[in-house]
């Protein structure tokens, strides 16, 4: 993969974004490449959804649970206020309209006084957010779930930035198929029912990882994560072995970055 | 098509019937809503044996021994993937797969199986088997429901393990575990270091501990999480 970024980079005559866009293409390339972790995937994805775009400041990845409801996997910076917003999202808003339509829905404002999504709307604002999105993760005549967007004022968001976040929804859906049929509708149930399974385990893990480390669960969260990146291990395996005690939460290779003897 | 607490409160109700347990009430809701012939319940623990405890119609009891015996078919592989296992069509599965397995459903008739784990996140329970005399998928509205079988399956077997809230003969609560956002799981974890525990003891502790003091487990949770509620190993002592 490495190779692949370097071209990008060395392609100088390239403006700053395409490089940008490059960049981020061969790193999702590189997750879908062999063993896809859909969670990690998806975590990478709302990432990039806030590199990436513009006036993009949040960004969530939400599942259909195929019982009626909608459960967030993956989000940006999971301060409180955005938890909040997201627990509300799944219940009332745009994108539950989105999931129901399928139709991608962008650019409400906060300002919009007639409105459907009142509660809704008044969290979002709460939040520090103007301007709400939902894209659909879509797959035939069905619509598996959505990708969330918060953003300020200004700009909206214009038809290349919906595109492209259009695309990173679309990737989502298709790591989690693991790149297989798209028409298969048990590996569907199957790779979402494991997928809502292993969020939950990884919360788990993140509550085992906050006690044992005295950090917040987001902090928790963030060692986890990044120790999966640099040993290159899907964060369901990290969270997994946390769980079944092969590997300590005080071993975490972030964790013991912080110590400054390690720098 | 049922939510979890309308399938609960139509277990609770079923009582009536005499001699059976709240998950062979479930399993004959689950047969008679679905269209099925069978549903069983056998539980999977890391260590120890599996057992069957729970099942509605004859097929579903021989074919959950045939699987505890033969230690294969949907139940098996879909503990073991920690994800659902639907074969819609039993007659036209690879030859190799399920040898015994596949023998014995066709000899009791059954064209389908679903397999469902009975998991909430690393703990893991048991798994739930749905036995269909015909071939075919489930539609979306048949899988939402096995789903939340699956979801009230799970909910029951966790109070039939916490002897404080099954005494009172009531599902006190648990509809809100099926709907629980993520600071439940985050508790769990903390709870099981806090008290080195197991997670599925965690769980127990905190709902147990909610029950008791007659507050919403999800606002519990939440004070676990923000860190002004400790539970110590080898009591409920918290402070």
């Amino acid at each position: 993969m490495s190779d692949r970024s370097t071209s990008a980079e060395d392609a100088t005559s390239y403006p700053t974004r395409e490089r940008e866009l490059a960049r981020t293409f061969s790193r999702l390339a590189n997750t879908l490449v062999g063993e896809v972790d859909a969670v990690d995937l998806m975590h990478v994805l709302v990432e990039c959804s806030v590199d990436l775009l513009d006036n993009v400041d949040a960004a969530a990845l939400i599942l259909n649970d195929q019982r009626g409801h909608l459960e967030v996997v993956a989000a940006t910076t999971p301060q409180a206020r955005l938890i909040e917003l997201l627990a509300l999202a799944v219940a009332e808003g745009p994108c539950l309209d989105c999931v129901n339509t399928g139709e991608p829905i962008v650019n409400v404002s906060t300002s919009e006084t007639d409105t459907r999504w009142p509660r809704f709307i008044q969290a979002t604002h709460e939040a520090g957010h103007r301007l709400s999105h939902a894209l659909p993760m879509r797959l035939h005549s069905q619509t598996i779930g959505a990708l969330s967007l918060f953003g300020s004022e200004s700009p909206p968001l214009d038809k290349q930035g919906q595109d492209l976040g259009q695309a990173f929804a679309d990737v989502a859906t298709i790591g989690l198929l693991r790149g297989r049929s798209l028409h298969d509708r048990t590996l569907l149930a199957e790779q979402l029912q494991a997928t809502l399974n292993n969020r939950t385990l990884i919360e788990q893990a993140k509550g085992m990882v906050a006690q044992s480390s005295q950090v917040s669960v987001e902090e928790g969260f963030m060692m986890m994560l990044e120790h999966s990146r640099q040993v290159n291990v899907p964060i369901t395996k990290v969270a997994a072995a946390i769980i079944n005690g092969s590997l300590e939460p005080l071993d975490l290779l972030s964790g013991r970055s912080r110590d400054p003897q390690e720098h | 098509m049922p939510s979890v607490e309308e399938i609960l409160a139509a277990v609770d109700a079923s009582d009536a019937s005499g001699g059976l347990t709240s998950l062979e009430r479930l399993c004959a809701e689950c047969c008679r809503m679905l269209r099925i012939v069978g549903a069983g319940v056998a539980l999977r623990p890391e260590a120890g044996r599996h057992e069957l405890i729970a099942a509605a119609g004859g097929v579903a009891e021989t074919l959950e021994d045939v699987q505890l015996t033969l230690g294969e078919g949907p139940g098996v592989d879909a503990f073991s993937q920690g994800a659902p296992v639907l074969e819609s069509n039993l007659a036209a599965i690879d030859e190799n797969r399920w040898v015994g397995f596949a023998s014995a459903a066709a000899q009791a008739g059954v064209g389908a199986v679903f397999g469902f784990p009975l998991q909430i996140g690393a703990i893991r329970l048991g798994t739930l088997n749905l036995y269909r005399e015909s071939a075919g998928e489930l539609d979306d509205d048949d899988l939402a429901d096995a789903l939340r079988y699956t979801d009230a399956a799970i909910l029951l077997l966790l109070h039939t393990r916490d002897q404080r809230t099954s005494a009172t003969g009531q599902y006190l609560e648990l509809d809100a575990l099926a709907h629980a956002g993520p600071e439940l799981h985050q508790a769990t974890g903390m709870i099981a270091i806090q008290a080195s525990i197991a997670l599925d003891a965690a769980l127990l502790i905190l709902r147990g501990y909610a029950f008791s003091i007659e507050r919403p487990i999800m606002e519990v949770a939440r004070d676990v999480v923000a860190g002004g509620l400790h539970f110590h190993p080898e009591d409920d002592r918290h402070e």
